[in-house]
């Protein structure tokens, strides 16, 4: 706890030093995610068959789920997985195993970004506006948007720790997560068969974005809620467990880089 | 005659530097190959929903080919922005001012090379999916095919001033990466990489026409895609005036800015 402080209070320390930047980032998560909604207003106003297939409000819907699960994960570890490709291919990751504490803890807390904050009430709003919400949807929004936010970090662990094996993946990490963030906001019934199994697979945005858009959209009672949710848990432990081994056996090989820098 | 070969022997050099990195280059098109795939499927299915609507805007197999054109230009652009910002907050600039050759320059030249190739492997790895999908080659004549080679060039030069203005904003802002992320998503909507200017509404297709977004995506895919119905010339002129507006003000703003360059010791 006293960590998530300290690195709380560095954060806002940082924002403080470069204010512009609060302005640009909030105007860049305005207009990023006002692009997507007129995408789908235009495709929805020049098709009105599409809409009787996928309704706007759905598309808004997995728009919030998507925007508050990365608002959240590039809250605690903003570009998680290129700044672990770059600290393992540089020799970076000294600074991190020399402290007591678990590597993988800090990776996650160093980097606290409060500004991506916006983000997730962003994905609320999103939300609020999709359907009309009553206290148990938005809870149950708030749970599965967060394992939603999970499975990205796991990911990003899991692409920055391929790292250790391939050599440079710094820019690979960046183009798969840019990748996820993109295709993460199309309904699946849009896509052909091929693109499924990959979106099942080797880029498994289902778990960020079309489980939770089911779940959330299937409106389930009481005992289904644990159901759905468990499965949803298992899936990302499943995910976590596998990208936390990688990460074990890849710290394996690590060579030190003899390099001691600030934690960044 | 001297200085161009200079500049041009700065090209093959990082083409050759590109050749060298093929694999990451590779990974990095196969990924924009995903996100084609994924562009053609989606119009596949909105135009197997309303065929007659959307043929109307723009018939199936030429927005297909639209969307293989515009991934095209976008995984071509060379882009500036991230190396002047990093040489104007690391004091790198100060040496590099010093070099016998004109910055601006050299950074065109430079990142050309990456642009090069990187277009040809679009063009390749892109060019079985979109036949796959729309099973007949677009009907291309030689002035259409020149044409658009230019607006092509236009397009990414444009795509370049624009960067490179806001790689030299660093001088004020230290970091410009926001700025950067805003205009691509420009690119996407009123650039024309989401789908054809014709398909926004009237105020957004307004704002489209004052910017010069359009020019860098839009502009060279029509011209391949709907050549009978665009205005070829207009296009055109609008990319020279643009390039002229840009150019002027990234060498006023370079002037004002490496002005301030302070250089201590050596």
């Amino acid at each position: 706890m006293d960590l998530i402080k300290l690195f709380s209070v560095l954060g806002l320390k940082r924002i403080a030093t470069f204010q512009h930047r609060i302005f640009l980032t909030i105007l860049y998560l305005l207009v990023n995610n006002l692009v997507f909604i007129v995408f789908w207003y235009v495709i929805s106003t020049v098709t009105p068959v599409f809409s009787e297939e996928v309704a706007f409000t759905d598309t808004i819907l997995i728009l919030a789920v998507v925007t508050y699960a990365f608002g959240l994960t590039n809250m605690f570890a903003p570009e998680l997985g290129t700044t672990l490709a770059r600290l393992v291919y540089s020799g970076g990751l000294d600074s991190y195993l020399t402290l007591p504490q678990n590597p993988f803890y800090l990776l996650l807390l160093t980097r606290l970004d409060v500004v991506a904050f916006s983000e997730v009430l962003l994905g609320f709003a999103f939300f609020a506006f999709s359907q009309q919400p009553s206290f148990s949807q938005t809870v149950l929004f708030v749970i599965v948007a967060t394992i939603a936010a999970a499975n990205i970090l796991i990911l990003q662990m899991f692409i920055g720790s391929l790292t250790f094996f391939l050599g440079n993946g710094e820019h690979l990490a960046k183009l798969y997560m840019g990748f996820l963030q993109t295709i993460a906001i199309y309904p699946l019934n849009v896509l052909g068969p091929y693109v499924v199994v990959i979106l099942h697979t080797i880029m498994p945005v289902v778990l960020i974005s079309y489980l939770p858009f089911q779940i959330l959209s299937s409106d389930p009672v009481y005992p289904d809620y644990l159901f759905y949710i468990g499965g949803y848990l298992l899936l990302t432990g499943i995910l976590g467990f596998m990208s936390y081994i990688l990460f074990k056996v890849g710290l394996r090989r690590y060579e030190s880089g003899n390099l001691f820098t600030q934690l960044t | 005659m001297t200085m161009l070969s200079a500049y041009l022997y700065v090209t093959k050099v990082e083409l050759k530097n590109q050749t060298r990195y093929a694999t990451e280059t590779i990974i990095r098109s196969s990924l924009v190959f995903m996100i084609l795939l994924i562009y053609l499927q989606l119009w596949s299915y909105i135009y197997s929903l309303d065929n007659s609507q959307m043929s109307h805007l723009l018939p199936k197999n030429n927005m297909l080919w639209y969307m293989y054109l515009v991934v095209v230009a976008e995984l071509g652009r060379f882009r500036p922005g991230k190396e002047i910002e990093t040489d104007v907050v690391t004091g790198n600039i100060a040496y590099l001012l010093n070099r016998p050759y004109a910055y601006l320059l050299y950074q065109y030249f430079k990142h050309a090379a990456g642009a090069i190739f990187r277009t040809v492997m679009a063009l390749v790895f892109g060019l079985g999916l979109v036949l796959l999908h729309t099973r007949e080659f677009i009907s291309i004549s030689g002035t259409s095919l020149l044409i658009f080679c230019i607006s092509y060039i236009f397009a990414q030069t444009i795509d370049f001033l624009i960067h490179a203005i806001i790689g030299i904003a660093a001088f004020v802002l230290e970091e410009t990466n926001i700025l950067r992320l805003l205009c691509q998503k420009l690119v996407f909507l009123i650039g024309g990489l989401f789908f054809p200017l014709d398909f926004l509404p009237t105020f957004l297709q307004n704002i489209s026409a004052v910017l010069p977004f359009r020019l860098t995506t839009y502009a060279p895919a029509i011209i391949l895609a709907n050549f009978a119905n665009v205005d070829v010339a207009n296009i055109i002129q609008s990319q020279i005036i643009w390039i002229l507006i840009l150019m002027g003000c990234l060498m006023l703003l370079y002037r004002i800015y490496s002005a301030r360059v302070t250089i201590n010791g050596g």
